[in-house]
């Protein structure tokens, strides 16, 4: 590999077009900062995931600016896989619980929720709510 | 000598020769469970005082009481925290079912309540209570001639009637209630007492003999959530010193979800998860007991048959080579909470010898593991006595039955034997029901009728002008015959079987492996983890070595198969958990950067004699 094909997390994601909004969660996908330097094809493959994890079964953008309320009401159907829920929501005893609820809701680690999905599975199957 | 040449050299295996041992933990084990006090924090305890110091009573330390009762010698245990209060609480006393003996409106008059001690959160465990009234009367006595009062007595029970105290008299304890009247207040030993108010115009008939009161208590239960995060934290413990975890973990409480075959999967399902993923990912090497819920926990089981049912659709669906579920419950003396007198400030505690209760024999199960050799079965009648189990249950659960009532019949039979007080005719509108006494009675006290409890037999002085209905309960005599045992072992349970001039004993010690599982017994899991975990513990003190040459990879080998070659059987003593064992060692490709060592241990254990296979790496080198 050329050492010129080695750049920064951030500088990659100027050139391939990730979105300032996107990159946080990005780096929280992977655990990995903005500075963390790495390959092209190391970034392209992450880029590849990245984007099979998020947006995919979102409706397309509008083209004119939406509305204020729409925005927000986006944002909880946005589906993730239950794997980057449970990374994001879970701290504690994730192995146990992630095995829960694959096995409860009969889903995988793949199987892509929105967050009222698993916010409502986590509050019926671990917190017993219901 | 090139480097090169490493990955795939296999010297011939030495002797183990002269060396210090790896030190085992091989024994210990962890158990989490409820309590409504104690650290969350991985504590040890050698016996069953301290627990009861930390954790209070409650059913944590019953089935670690159960453990030392059966040969464990330390255990570790995480408490894990209760989420839903059980009852009654604080502010919702609970009010106990007078069963009237007769005459429904002759019954005692004295006012009945549940309440907790003041300071206490919840009950410290679950029991069903009876008090069976022995002698009429009031609670403080008055020679007033014109209006004497006598003291009645009891008998308490504090499993459901299965056992009972001896004959006690009310004392009186305080005045309470409005207006003041004399109180008696019994502490019942698990951070609840029952408060009796004598009537206050007829004192006298406070208490009828023959009357019945029955309650139960619950104890606060945890969700998944907090079970989730104890159970996490207890097989993730290591020693400080040796860098070892548990061997095994016990987990005594169920999380509060119905219990029907969905939940009970997916809990199974979490708990092996995880055992599995220290495996795989660690090459930690560890398994897990937990207890089936019981017949009356399980969602929608009546019978016995139909808890074997549920039990066996679960294991149908779902194996796995790290997990024991016990399926044994038993009648089981001297819980923690025997011999603690009433502390509590204006009440009474009855004196009774013993406190046994019917639980889950999973703290039996785990301390006869500790106890036991590697290669020895917890079934071995010789040796594995259960000491304080005293009969296997479910045993004689009732059954509820109902007939349908023909215009003008006025006889019948129901099955029987039928249980006192669960009859209830509803006879062209109007309830009968029985009083205990084998008399059918309204509300408003008339007799209409007959129920003999022995054979069933029921008669009516008047029949029903429309076709009417009877619900009632009786006993089947279900007992754990060994058809029944042997359904559940097949399901892979492990279950309790009683043996004439020993006693109970557990069926044998089944793993819920898949039927063709080389570790279908605890016995090789047992092994097995402990060769693994040995070997890995022989190969610490080359981690950072300056490399293990072709030179020196002969002294290496000899050095992990020591713990092996002591695990062996010899002319002189045969009884030790292997027969024979091969070690053999692979370098990593890459061992010069990763230091990788591939392992395989191959093993015939003593008792199955049964080649089992484990492989997994070791690591010479501290990674990043």
């Amino acid at each position: 590999m050329a050492e010129e094909d080695r750049y920064s997390i951030a500088e990659f994601a100027r050139r391939y077009k990730v979105s300032e909004k996107e990159l946080p969660a990005f780096c929280e996908l992977f655990g990995v900062s903005q500075d963390t330097v790495l390959t092209r094809e190391e970034f392209k493959g992450m880029l590849a995931r990245f984007e099979s994890s998020v947006g995919v079964e979102e409706p397309p953008q509008p083209t004119q600016e939406p509305q204020e309320e729409a925005k927000e009401e986006a944002v909880p159907k946005k589906k993730r896989p239950l794997a980057q829920w449970v990374t994001r929501k879970i701290t504690r005893a994730r192995v146990f619980k992630t095995a829960y609820l694959k096995s409860a809701m009969n889903w995988k680690d793949d199987t892509k929720l929105t967050e009222d999905e698993f916010d409502n599975a986590v509050r019926k199957h671990i917190l017993n709510k219901e | 000598m090139p480097l090169k040449d490493l990955p795939g050299y296999y010297p011939e295996i030495l002797e183990g020769g002269l060396g210090v041992m790896p030190p085992s933990l091989a024994g210990l084990f962890g158990v989490v469970g409820v309590s409504q006090k104690g650290t969350t924090d991985v504590k040890f305890a050698g016996n069953s005082d301290d627990v009861v110091a930390e954790y209070g009573l409650g059913s944590l330390s019953e089935r670690i009481f159960d453990a030392f009762a059966s040969g464990a010698w330390q255990i570790g245990i995480r408490r894990a925290l209760p989420t839903s209060d059980g009852s009654p609480t604080q502010d919702t006393p609970v009010t106990p079912t007078n069963k009237t003996y007769g005459n429904p409106t002759a019954g005692g008059l004295a006012q009945a309540s549940v309440m907790l001690h003041s300071g206490v959160t919840n009950p410290y465990n679950t029991r069903k209570f009876k008090i069976k009234i022995i002698k009429g009367g009031g609670i403080k006595k008055v020679t007033d001639p014109a209006n004497p009062v006598e003291v009645a007595t009891y008998k308490l029970s504090r499993n459901n009637g299965i056992s009972w105290g001896p004959e006690t008299k009310f004392t009186y304890t305080h005045d309470a209630g409005t207006p003041s009247r004399p109180a008696c207040s019994i502490d019942l030993g698990n951070g609840t007492y029952i408060q009796f108010l004598e009537d206050d115009t007829t004192p006298q008939n406070s208490f009828v003999a023959g009357d019945e009161y029955w309650w139960e208590t619950t104890e606060a239960r945890a969700n998944n959530d907090s079970l989730g995060d104890a159970i996490e934290d207890l097989l993730d413990w290591t020693d400080p010193n040796t860098g070892q975890g548990v061997e095994y973990l016990y987990v005594a409480a169920l999380p509060k979800v119905t219990q029907n075959k969905a939940n009970i999967k997916a809990f199974w399902t979490a708990i092996a998860t995880k055992v599995e993923t220290l495996w795989t990912q660690e090459t930690r090497p560890c398994w897990v007991i937990v207890d089936a819920p019981s017949l009356e926990e399980a969602d929608g089981c009546e019978t016995i048959d139909e808890w074997i049912d549920l039990l066996n659709s679960v294991s149908a669906e779902y194996r796995h080579v790290r997990l024991c579920v016990n399926a044994g419950f038993a009648y089981l003396t001297g819980a923690p909470g025997v011999n603690y007198g009433s502390m509590i400030e204006d009440t009474v505690q009855p004196s009774i010898g013993t406190q046994p209760q019917v639980r889950p024999a999973g703290g039996s199960l785990a301390g006869l593991v500790a106890g036991a050799k590697l290669h020895h079965s917890i079934g071995w009648v010789r040796y594995m006595a259960i000491p304080n189990a005293v009969a296997i249950y479910p045993y004689h659960p009732p059954k509820a039955g109902s007939a349908t009532i023909s215009i003008e019949q006025t006889t019948g039979t129901f099955e029987y034997p039928v249980i006192p007080w669960s009859v209830t005719f509803t006879v062209d509108g109007v309830e009968f029901t029985d009083g205990g006494d084998g008399k059918l009675w309204t509300s408003g006290g008339d007799q209409k009728g007959t129920i003999n409890y022995s054979t069933g037999a029921w008669t009516l002085d008047t029949g029903p002008l429309a076709e009417s209905s009877a619900t009632y309960q009786h006993d089947p005599k279900d007992v754990m015959t060994k058809v029944r045992m042997s359904l559940l072992n097949d399901g892979r349970f492990t279950t309790l079987r009683l043996w004439i001039g020993y006693g109970i004993r557990f069926t044998d010690d089944w793993l819920m492996a898949p039927p063709t599982s080389d570790y279908f017994c605890i016995r090789n899991r047992r092994i097995v983890d402990e060769a693994v975990r040995q070997v890995g513990i022989a190969n610490v003190p080359y981690v950072n070595s300056p490399g293990i040459t072709e030179k020196d990879l002969a002294a290496y080998k000899a050095d992990l198969s020591r713990p092996l070659e002591a695990m062996k059987i010899t002319e002189e003593d045969t009884d030790k958990p292997i027969m024979d064992y091969v070690l053999t060692l692979r370098p990593d490709a890459n061992i010069w950067s990763n230091g990788i060592m591939h392992c395989k241990v191959e093993i015939v254990p003593t008792p199955t004699k049964k080649k089992l296979v484990a492989t997994f790496q070791l690591r010479t080198k501290v990674e990043e």
